[in-house]
């Protein structure tokens, strides 16, 4: 039996951790409650101090410990601290309006930047790119397809585009008995668009399966290898 | 094509059909044979069908229905007579329509009586008029029984009935006047016109009253000529002959004001007082009226909507009719039942002087001789109001007169005035108004006919019966705007689907009940599908058996990565961004491990970042445990820059200024306590994102990867973006990299292209230590999906085969 380290210590906090997690497979209990509650809690913890380490300390207090009072004037400073204060208001629901400068700040920008990125580095870029693509003559850099295989895959993502495309498509006209009915060929192409998104959920399903898969290996690994380790020594 | 429009389902029909298309409603009512000709003025028959009745007419009558009330209230002698002694409601509903201002006959039109005086006096070419004289049995022959489907009023019916059996005093009274038509005007059974009779009496003479039933003297002493002398009319006699002159002479002072007065009286004004004086000593002592074919139809057809006063006797015509019980006529209150020849009054009997009025008729107070109140000549004749010069005369009223009681039980009965209203109320609208009417609105006026005269229904299951309510009329209405543009239309699908959501609403209102802690089922297939899968990894993991080939093919994507990575300066350090929480630190650690491997063996440097708290801890563990062999140190050739807060924000500063956005760093070594990471020499040539040699981003998301790629993409310039994926995220992030201008350079994702990389290095790391577990566990998980899957289909065929 090895001596108790901090190591040892640390393995054995993980052993047990990680049996209480996998005991939800019996069923819901308090051991995976508590590991659950456990990990929350110290995701928490740590990112706040993540926060504080990283972010508030040398962006808020050591420019006013190093430079001194003085660094108060410095606009880039006052206005970080304006806002932290301000966010701090939501604490009380009494003075929480006050607080909503801050956030609508943070809701703003952030907005902004997301849609403005989705926009630019997405939605133009991925159209051209599928419409440059369709050209059986263009050859992508990195897969390198050509020839038939190339014609194949435009043809696959022609149809998969377009069908997708249609599948949300719910302009319908109406029918003698109220009912909104599209055309046959509408449903028809529908129905393959309908197919190929469940066949992007059913590959993304089996990666998330496999990705599981893996860290189930990894864990029973963990297990088996600490309890020769604690054995072996 | 003018139409008809049917009064049973008011659609369209062609002008000469007969019945109905839609409904087979007989269009055109059954009229016996006659043998006259069709009168050219127009029958009532066609006036109620294909052309409606004149406006001004149809605006009389409205108007005097709705004042009728108020009418009744604000007169004195009218409402008891019309109400008591049944005065007849044409002349109601002429006493109320007299404010209208555009009634009236024509212009230019001349009533023959007036015609005759014309041509007696001046020999006025105005009349000349062109119109044939019909007579009252032709006309009534051409216009038919009563029909529902032709418009009429009930008075007009009871005329009508009552004069199919009277054609014989008729006869006579052609015999001795062609003129009879214009004898209709004065009819003495038309007692209900005396009330404005008496009025234009009074009103229109400064000569006293006639003499009371006391003095011995019968009320129609003053009047000059006895009824034989004539003829028909039964109101001879001074006052009858100056009532038409003095409404003339009455309208003549309206001529001062043009616009108050009808070209026609105008016209006949010219010759003024000869028409005047004549057509006054034609009604007071000559011995008959003058003949008006024209004015026939006008007065005594359904086109004026007036009565004919043919029919009915105006009562005693004056002294000399004295042979004439009045009570005969008020008994008989029928004019068409009278011989004129054969009637004689007894003036001198008590029981037509009982009837008499005591006093003398008063005379209400006259009209004052300004044109603004100078009587209204009603619409008579049938014309185009529209032609006619409007007149902003006020109208006498005729009901301040006091009648006698004989005269108001002379009036027929009041109920048989409401029917008549009643009857005529619906029939009269023209067809214009009745297209106007709302659907909801609309009901049919159907009188009951006998059965053999009704129509057949022609559909539904009542076809080929009679005597039934025909459905059509009611399913087949006009639609019209009003009503279904308010009206939702809902399907029953939509209605199911409402019915449903209002369900699911109430059911969130109610509170679910607690639920009872009964005796719990244990998860067997649960157990059973984890003892599976924790067997299936931990029995390679234990006993290194079962050993699943490694696959010999590399991924095709793996080859980009590689040769990224081949090509990288080793002078300049590469970005690491973990973005992943420790939960698939399992499955990534294992996939970038040969990644990292490589770097390091090539001897790049490597600086991480995350933007996730929990990001650098995991950068420092996994480059820690595989940089061990490589004996690498914490700020010579590693530097983990630590947590970058503020999301896609943050992530798009730190490409563009990456030195503002990391003020300090993590885990930096002793000797750089205090400063910050941009102090390491690590770091000194890197002031942008493009001055790291390549970007790898280790995400377990999409969404993580997604803003590298669209936030960094922008300020990477040549510097490679690299994604190290769970396979989960791998297939929304590959269209980044297979595009023709990829946003993505490489990717690296799953354990079967991290083993591949493993084996490229010629070397064996997590990835291959897991790869037996891996693939025993998907080995099962394969097994268990097809064992579900036929569990299913069976289960579902023996359900189906127990239904």
């Amino acid at each position: 039996m090895p001596e108790l380290s901090a190591d040892l210590f640390g393995g054995l906090l993980a052993w047990v951790l990680t049996l209480m997690v996998l005991s939800f497979l019996i069923r819901d209990n308090p051991l995976f409650r508590v590991a659950t509650y456990l990990f929350v809690g110290v995701a928490s913890g740590y990112a706040g101090a993540i926060a504080w380490h990283n972010v508030l300390e040398p962006a808020l207090i050591d420019p006013v410990i190093t430079r001194g009072p003085g660094a108060l004037l410095d606009v880039t400073l006052i206005v970080p601290w304006v806002l932290l204060l301000l966010l701090l208001f939501k604490l009380s629901p009494a003075t929480s309006r006050l607080g909503s400068v801050s956030t609508a700040l943070l809701v703003g920008v952030g907005a902004g930047v997301v849609v403005g990125g989705a926009i630019t580095g997405t939605l133009i870029p991925q159209s051209v790119a599928a419409m440059a693509t369709l050209s059986p003559a263009a050859v992508t850099p990195t897969t390198g397809e050509t020839g038939l295989e190339r014609s194949f895959s435009v043809l696959v993502l022609l149809v998969g585009t377009v069908s997708t495309l249609v599948y949300f498509q719910f302009t319908a006209r109406k029918t003698a008995t109220g009912e909104a009915q599209r055309a046959a060929v509408v449903n028809i192409v529908a129905w393959v668009g309908r197919l190929f998104i469940a066949v992007t959920f059913g590959v993304m399903y089996a990666g998330v399966l496999m990705a599981t898969l893996v860290i189930l290996s990894e864990r029973i690994q963990f297990l088996v290898a600490f309890v020769a380790r604690f054995f072996t020594g | 094509m003018a139409e008809i429009r049917c009064p049973m389902c008011s659609k369209p029909n062609p002008e000469d059909a007969d019945t109905c298309s839609f409904c087979g409603a007989r269009l055109k009512p059954l009229v016996a044979d006659s043998p006259e000709e069709p009168s050219p003025v127009g029958s009532p028959q066609e006036e109620g069908q294909g052309e409606p009745v004149p406006d001004w007419l149809a605006r009389v009558r409205s108007k005097a229905e709705a004042d009728r009330g108020e009418d009744d209230e604000e007169t004195d002698v009218p409402e008891s007579a019309d109400d008591e002694s049944g005065s007849p409601d044409w002349l109601g509903r002429l006493r109320q329509a007299e404010p209208l201002q555009d009634e009236g006959p024509p212009e230019g039109y001349i009533p023959d009586w007036l015609d005759e005086s014309s041509e007696d006096a001046s020999a006025s070419p105005e009349t000349e008029v062109p119109l044939e004289h019909e007579t009252p049995a032709e006309h009534e022959a051409q216009a038919g029984p009563p029909s529902p489907d032709r418009p009429e009023t009930g008075w007009l019916d009871r005329l009508r009935a009552e004069s199919t059996s009277e054609v014989t005093s008729e006869e006579s009274i052609d015999e001795e006047d062609s003129s009879a038509p214009e004898q209709e005007l004065f009819d003495p059974g038309a007692g209900d016109a005396l009330d404005w009779l008496g009025d234009l009496e009074e009103s229109a003479s400064d000569e006293p009253a006639p003499g009371s039933a006391a003095e011995g003297v019968s009320p129609w002493a003053d009047y000059e000529t006895p009824p034989e002398a004539e003829g028909e009319v039964s109101l001879g006699g001074e006052t009858q002959a100056e009532a038409p002159d003095d409404w003339l002479s009455d309208l003549g002072g309206e001529g001062g004001e043009p616009g108050g007065l009808p070209d026609w009286i105008s016209e006949l004004s010219e010759p003024g007082e000869e028409v005047g004086d004549e057509a006054a000593a034609s009604f007071g002592g000559e011995d008959e009226l003058p003949a008006s074919p024209e004015f026939e139809p006008s007065l005594g057809s359904e086109e004026s909507g007036l009565p004919d006063l043919e029919a009915e006797p105006l009562g005693p015509p004056g002294e000399d009719a004295a042979p004439l019980e009045p009570s005969e006529v008020i008994d008989e209150g029928q004019a068409g039942d009278f011989d004129w020849d054969e009637v004689e009054f007894d003036w001198d009997s008590e029981e037509i002087q009982d009837k008499l009025p005591e006093e003398p008729l008063e005379a209400p107070e006259p009209p004052e001789p300004e044109a603004a109140e100078l009587p209204h000549v009603p619409a008579l004749i049938m014309g185009d109001a529209d032609d006619e010069p409007k007149s902003d005369v006020q109208d006498f009223d005729l009901s301040t007169v006091e009648l006698p009681d004989w005269l108001s039980e002379v009036r027929p009965d009041a109920g048989e005035g409401e029917a008549g209203r009643g009857d005529l109320a619906p029939a009269t609208i023209p067809t214009w108004l009745e297209a106007m009417r709302p659907v909801e609105t609309f009901r049919p006026v159907i009188d009951i006919e006998p059965e053999e005269e009704q129509a057949v229904e022609s559909v539904g299951p009542l076809a080929g019966l009679r005597g039934v309510l025909l459905a059509e009329p009611v399913v087949a209405k006009p639609h019209t705007a009003t009503t279904s543009g308010a009206r939702l239309e809902v399907t029953e699908r939509q209605f199911a689907q409402a019915e449903l959501l209002q369900r699911i609403v109430e059911q969130e209102e109610h509170e679910i009940p607690a639920t009872v802690q009964g005796k719990r089922a244990w998860p067997v297939a649960r157990w059973l599908v984890s003892l599976i899968m924790l067997l299936a990894v931990l029995i390679p993991a234990v006993a290194g058996a079962p050993v699943f080939p490694i696959p010999q093919r590399v991924s095709r994507d793996l080859g980009p990565l590689v040769g990224i990575v081949n090509t990288l300066p080793t002078d300049r350090p590469i970005l690491m961004v973990f973005d992943f929480e420790p939960g698939y630190s399992g499955e990534l650690d294992a996939v970038a491990e040969p990644l990292i491997e490589s770097l390091l063996a090539r001897g790049i440097n490597i600086v991480t970042v995350s933007t996730r708290p929990t990001g650098p801890p995991l950068a420092v563990d996994l480059i820690d445990k595989i940089g061990a062999p490589y004996q690498i140190e914490n700020g010579r050739n590693v530097l983990h820059l630590g947590y970058l807060s503020g999301g896609p924000s943050a992530v798009q500063l730190f490409s563009a200024a990456p030195r503002e956005a990391i003020l300090k760093g993590f885990e930096l070594p002793p000797e750089m306590s205090g400063q910050s990471a941009w102090a390491s020499p690590l770091l000194s040539d890197v002031h942008s994102l493009s001055d790291f040699g390549m970007v790898a981003v280790v995400a377990a998301g999409t969404d993580t990867a997604r803003t590298w790629a669209e936030q960094a993409h922008p300020w990477m310039g040549d510097t490679p973006l690299v994604m190290v994926l769970s396979q989960g995220a791998e297939p929304l992030i590959r269209p980044y990299f297979e595009s023709l201008t990829p946003q993505v350079n490489g990717i690296l994702s799953g354990l079967p292209t991290a083993l591949a990389y493993e084996q490229l290095n010629g070397r064996q790391g997590m990835a291959f230590n897991r790869w037996n577990g891996f693939g025993a566990g998907a080995f099962a998980a394969e097994w268990l999906i097809l064992a579900g899957a036929v569990y299913g289909a069976i289960t579902w065929f023996m359900r189906r085969r127990r239904a």
